[in-house]
């Protein structure tokens, strides 16, 4: 314990006045209730809801799916810091991105590739066997490609750990293309190639988590991005090309 | 505190938890550019963290001998300055505009040279244990001299202002250690007159079970003015003993401000205060200062003070059952969440409501980077370390960890922290169709074991697919791609994958709006819940026809 005699202090107690509530928050149950009011941070895990109309303050039920904090957004700005969010990267150059669910990467990769003029690249884990529906389109699409004299290169993982059903599409796949003319390598390392890259007249990049097969370019649950963008599609067809280079042609695996 | 801070002539001390008061970084910046003044700023190693060093660097470039207090499992929470090592200026405020301007808080100036004394022996001591903070960046100014506004209007709204006091005995007291506490506990216990209590944060134990016993006795009034933070969640539980114990419990409310005190005063005569809340946090791990004067006057001036709040606040109505949506109280709790509940309050401010049956794809504007293999792990890390407010994610694969494995396990580690940083972590892990699944059973283990402290995981519904591998930062910095988070990917060892960092000029919503809107079990408070869910999900699955129909009928029929 440490004590001190003789002290003098001096008082002085910052206090503003209790602000009147304002209704702005809203919060979306899962039963499609909204409650509308105020939600007060407490801890970094603790929230309360202050309801605008008269009734009990309450915790933020855990049905509640949505929330809305301050529909005014200078005052979300303020309130939470959104500008350190935010933050310019040092990456300077900014481009336009599309961001592609399945059935959106099924669509804009299609016309990207009927646009084609020079080369189209990609990579995959896995790829339809079928050449029916609109995936078909797509590959019907690279095999006219690859016939006008368009370079057209298919590295697919053909792996030891690969699934025997990915393996049979993939070899389907594969041999059907190279009828047309494709360049086809497979990879066999015991590293697996999971990199889904399509990338079109060395200049747009589509990237993402589709394969191309009639699940990831229809009705999965994908996101995927394209990019127009000689820059960045300089690194991706570096790595790209990378990975080719680790990868058989298909005409020699036959001698494997 | 202006008036004192630019009246230093030989030096400024500071040990502060936060800082961000425009007026209080210019005057420390003034002083430490003039050169005549030593500044020494010593904080709490989150003002490091990204969103905050801006301030930091600021100092430093003016000259300020900025210092890091590495973290020993807690906190370095006290809000004190010495100037010229003879003045203390200490209280539970805060140096930010949050605290001057809308909190109700306290600040004591203390000219008293035996106080000051103790202050700047613990403030040396602190400082052996600290670390110089290195600026990142070349160039800073370092000659510039921040304008300050007039220096005679008053730093905030005084309510109150009285001339100096006298105190005739102080006692002074850091923490980790719990001397003061028990000091404090003695005191008040043998209190014959009255207790008055003003806290932020009252949970404790052996705090609670002072104050409680103290009531129980009913020979004093004991009164307690609490912050509206103290009605939520776990904090209520407390509340509703010490009122059924007989306490006189108001809390405070305010659209923005807290009640921030961390004050007792006993019999109306020995007032405490400072920097620590009642928490086992404040006692046991964080570096706090108590603060306890025989000062009749004051403590008569906070009184009359708390009176005024009093005044404004809200009596607590204690329930007989408390119908709380609260766990069992027996219920492990673990780093200060509740299990099986999400975290209340999500940061981020989105607006739309979406029709889940469409997420539509869109187009964006940003920066981008391509991140391949074995890159991707720390970019995801730094990702995570600097998000500020929201951490929205999807994943298709996260296996459970093996022995000898780390990445899985460090990931873990860095969504939890983020959680416990306050940002709001939310992940939609994919479920497999087949019930008895491996990585079912890994994604249900990994929303049990996270949502415990914390992070707040959904599963995905096991009728469709969720293939997307998605990291969203604050709305606003996107990692997108093909990496699953397996040992393997994560490593960049055993698969080669590509993925890319889009860093968008300012937060978009329609991330908010496509995460959330991934069709989730809804029921997620226990894994008994949601497999109970799940099996009805995939037996629905399974139905057609009539027997599907009447199968949704007794669903509904059950609801």
């Amino acid at each position: 314990m440490r004590r001190v005699s003789l002290v003098s202090a001096l008082f002085a107690v910052l206090c503003s006045n209790a602000l009147a509530l304002v209704a702005g928050d809203e919060i979306y149950l899962r039963d499609g209730r909204i409650w509308t009011g105020s939600v007060v941070r407490e801890s970094s895990a603790d929230y309360t809801f202050v309801p605008s109309s008269s009734g009990p303050t309450r915790s933020i039920p855990r049905d509640a799916v949505r929330y809305v904090l301050y529909a005014d957004d200078a005052k979300a700005a303020r309130a939470l810091g959104l500008e350190v969010g935010r933050k310019p990267s040092r990456e300077s150059a900014v481009y336009p991105v599309r961001i592609l669910t399945a059935e959106g990467l099924g669509q804009a990769s299609l016309a990207a590739a009927r646009k084609a003029t020079s080369s189209v690249w990609m990579s995959g884990y896995a790829f339809s066997g079928s050449l029916e529906g609109a995936i078909g389109a797509f590959y019907a699409v690279l095999a006219a490609k690859a016939k006008e004299g368009v370079e057209v290169v298919i590295v697919a993982e053909y792996g030891q750990a690969t699934p025997p059903s990915v393996k049979q599409a993939t070899r389907k796949f594969v041999h059907e293309m190279a009828r047309h003319g494709v360049h086809v390598y497979l990879h066999s390392q015991w590293k697996a190639l999971h990199k889904k890259l399509l990338i079109v007249d060395g200049r747009t990049v589509f990237l993402g988590s589709s394969n191309f097969t009639s699940a990831g370019t229809l009705y999965n649950q994908d996101l995927n991005i394209a990019v127009d963008s000689p820059d960045f599609a300089r690194k991706v067809m570096a790595d790209f090309q990378d990975i080719k280079d680790r990868s058989v042609a298909l005409e020699k695996w036959k001698d494997r | 505190m202006l008036r004192e801070l630019r009246a230093a002539q030989r030096s400024v001390d500071a040990a502060l938890f936060y800082l961000s008061h425009e007026d209080l970084i210019a005057a420390l910046c003034q002083l430490g550019a003039a050169g005549k003044v030593r500044v020494r700023i010593l904080v709490d190693v989150e003002a490091a963290r990204p969103a905050d060093r801006h301030i930091l660097e600021r100092l430093a470039g003016h000259g300020v001998q900025v210092f890091i207090l590495p973290s020993t499992g807690g906190k370095m929470h006290m809000k004190t300055a010495l100037v010229d090592g003879e003045t203390v200026i200490t209280g539970a405020a805060n140096w930010t505009s949050q605290a001057f301007e809308y909190n109700v808080e306290d600040t004591l100036i203390l000219h008293s040279s035996g106080i000051a004394k103790i202050y700047r022996a613990h403030f040396e001591a602190l400082l052996m244990r600290s670390q110089a903070w290195a600026t990142t960046k070349t160039g800073a100014p370092t000659n510039r001299v921040v304008a300050l506004p007039p220096s005679s209007g008053p730093l905030a709204r005084n309510k109150e202002s009285r001339g100096p006091v006298k105190a005739d005995c102080a006692e002074i007291y850091f923490t980790p250690g719990r001397e003061g506490a028990r000091r404090l506990i003695e005191q008040l216990l043998a209190a014959t007159n009255r207790v008055d209590l003003a806290f932020y944060l009252l949970n404790d134990s052996a705090m609670r079970k002072a104050v409680v016993d103290k009531a129980n006795n009913r020979d004093v009034p004991v009164r307690l003015l609490v912050d509206q933070g103290m009605l939520a969640g776990s904090l209520r539980p407390v509340l509703q003993e010490l009122a059924e114990a007989g306490v006189e419990i108001v809390w405070w409310q305010a659209n923005r401000g807290s009640m921030h005190l961390k004050t007792a005063i006993i019999d109306g005569r020995y007032l405490w205060t400072g920097s620590a809340n009642w928490t086992p946090s404040a006692f046991d791990a964080n570096v706090e200062d108590l603060l306890m004067l025989d000062a009749p006057q004051l403590a008569e001036t906070y009184v009359k003070h708390l009176d005024v709040i009093r005044a404004q606040a809200q009596v607590f109505q204690p329930v007989g059952q408390v119908a709380y949506e609260a766990a069992p109280r027996s219920e492990q709790q673990r780093d200060g969440f509740r299990v099986g509940l999400p975290p209340t309050g999500p940061r981020t401010n989105w607006i739309e409501v979406v029709d889940k049956n469409d997420l539509p794809s869109f187009e964006t504007t940003g920066a981008i980077q391509y991140v391949p293999d074995e890159e991707y792990y720390r970019v995801l890390l730094t990702l995570l370390g600097s998000a500020h407010q929201s951490v929205l994610m999807a994943m298709y694969v996260w296996p459970a960890p093996k022995a000898g494995e780390r990445f899985k396990e460090d990931l873990k580690k860095a969504l939890v922290a983020a959680a416990r940083r306050g940002v709001y972590v939310y992940l939609v892990l994919d479920m497999p169709p087949g019930e008895g699944d491996e990585l079912a059973r890994a994604h249900e283990d990994w929303a049990e074991q996270l949502r415990a402290q914390g992070v707040d995981i959904r599963l995905h519904i096991p009728t469709s697919s969720l293939h997307a591998k998605l990291v969203v930062v604050d709305l606003a910095r996107v990692l997108i791609g093909s990496h699953n988070w397996t040992e393997g990917a994560l490593s960049g060892k055993r698969v080669y994958e590509s993925s890319a960092l889009v860093e968008l000029p300012r937060q978009d919503r329609r991330w908010a709006d496509y995460i959330f809107g991934l069709d989730t079990v809804s029921d997620m408070r226990s894994r008994e819940h949601w497999q109970e869910e799940l099996r009805r999900i995939r037996q629905l699955a399974g139905l057609r026809g009539k027997n599907r129909e009447s199968y949704l009928q007794q669903l509904e029929e059950d609801l």
